[in-house]
């Protein structure tokens, strides 16, 4: 799953190369942590968090199938945000 | 990604079938812009059109089909697609024994594709893509113009306005339309997400 994210973001931004998804197994439940740069932020999120819910859904859809919680989480770098 | 290359002749015709040509596709496919014009030197001595030409058709639906089985490989997905053209539209109908989780909550999942796949490729393909899968839109708007006309019967005879569950703008334009040919109802939209609530009431009630 990891890559398939990885795969969608780096379509959606400009800067392909600062897209990093870590994930962490659990039990049941598999958390993605998305990071890209500052500036492509808005893009993975979308109107209204679209863009970010589209992907979401993908994944519960892909969980269906795995029987597996898959979390989207999208991290933002506060260091970047301040110095901005 | 879609491979340009320049063409020459002694008019715009012959140099789009070159390209035709060298592409292997139809002159319809080919895109072009002229680089140098057809000139006369001294009235007489004519100069070649120059031009600089790619494909349209072959190329987008390429790029399209290639993240498409991307995406379906790394979901474990059972499901191939078609991509036909379709009046200004290009309609990719999946197929495969793993539709019903792409129609799983009114098509949840089918819609994130579509969206994601306009908001990816709208740079690169001019058509608007729209995604289909066990003919589900058609049968989705036959359903809520039925569900439509249930809910106009019920608040004509109760008198009482009725609120329908959250549809995306496809959805509500089908709840409006039925509604429409109402002429004692009303149906206004309420809320400012992608989904909205609609409220059904009589005119003046």
């Amino acid at each position: 799953m990891k890559q398939l994210v990885e795969t969608v973001c780096k379509a959606l931004v400009d800067n392909p190369d600062e897209v990093k998804v870590t994930q962490i197994d659990g039990e049941q439940t598999t958390i993605l942590e998305l990071r890209v740069n500052q500036s492509d932020l808005g893009k993975v999120i979308g109107k209204q968090g679209r863009t970010a819910r589209a992907v979401r859904t993908i994944l519960a859809a892909a969980g269906m199938k795995q029987r597996r919680r898959f979390n989207l989480e999208i991290i933002e770098n506060l260091e970047d945000r301040e110095r901005k | 990604m879609n491979d340009k290359k320049e063409f020459s002749s002694h008019s715009l015709k012959n140099a789009i079938l070159e390209a035709a040509n060298a592409f292997n596709t139809g002159e319809d496919n080919i895109k072009y812009e002229i680089i140098t014009g057809k000139t006369k030197y001294f009235g007489h001595k004519e100069r070649e059109i120059y031009i600089k030409a790619w494909t349209s058709d072959g190329g987008e639906r390429k790029i399209l089909s290639d993240f498409i089985e991307k995406i379906i490989k790394l979901l474990k997905f059972d499901l191939c697609f078609d991509i036909i053209e379709k009046k200004g539209f290009l309609k990719i109908d999946f197929k495969g024994d793993d539709y019903k989780l792409l129609l799983y909550k009114n098509g949840n999942l089918l819609n994130a594709i579509q969206y994601l796949l306009n908001r990816l490729f709208s740079d690169k393909i001019e058509k608007k893509m729209y995604c289909e899968c066990e003919q589900f839109r058609r049968k989705r708007e036959q359903e809520l113009s039925t569900l439509a006309n249930r809910y106009a019967r019920e608040v004509m005879d109760k008198e009482k306005p009725i609120n329908l569950e959250e549809l995306n703008p496809f959805e509500r334009r089908i709840v409006h339309l039925t509604i429409n040919k109402y002429p004692d109802l009303e149906s206004k939209s309420e809320g400012d997400g992608f989904l909205k609530i609609i409220t059904i009431k009589k005119v003046n009630g």
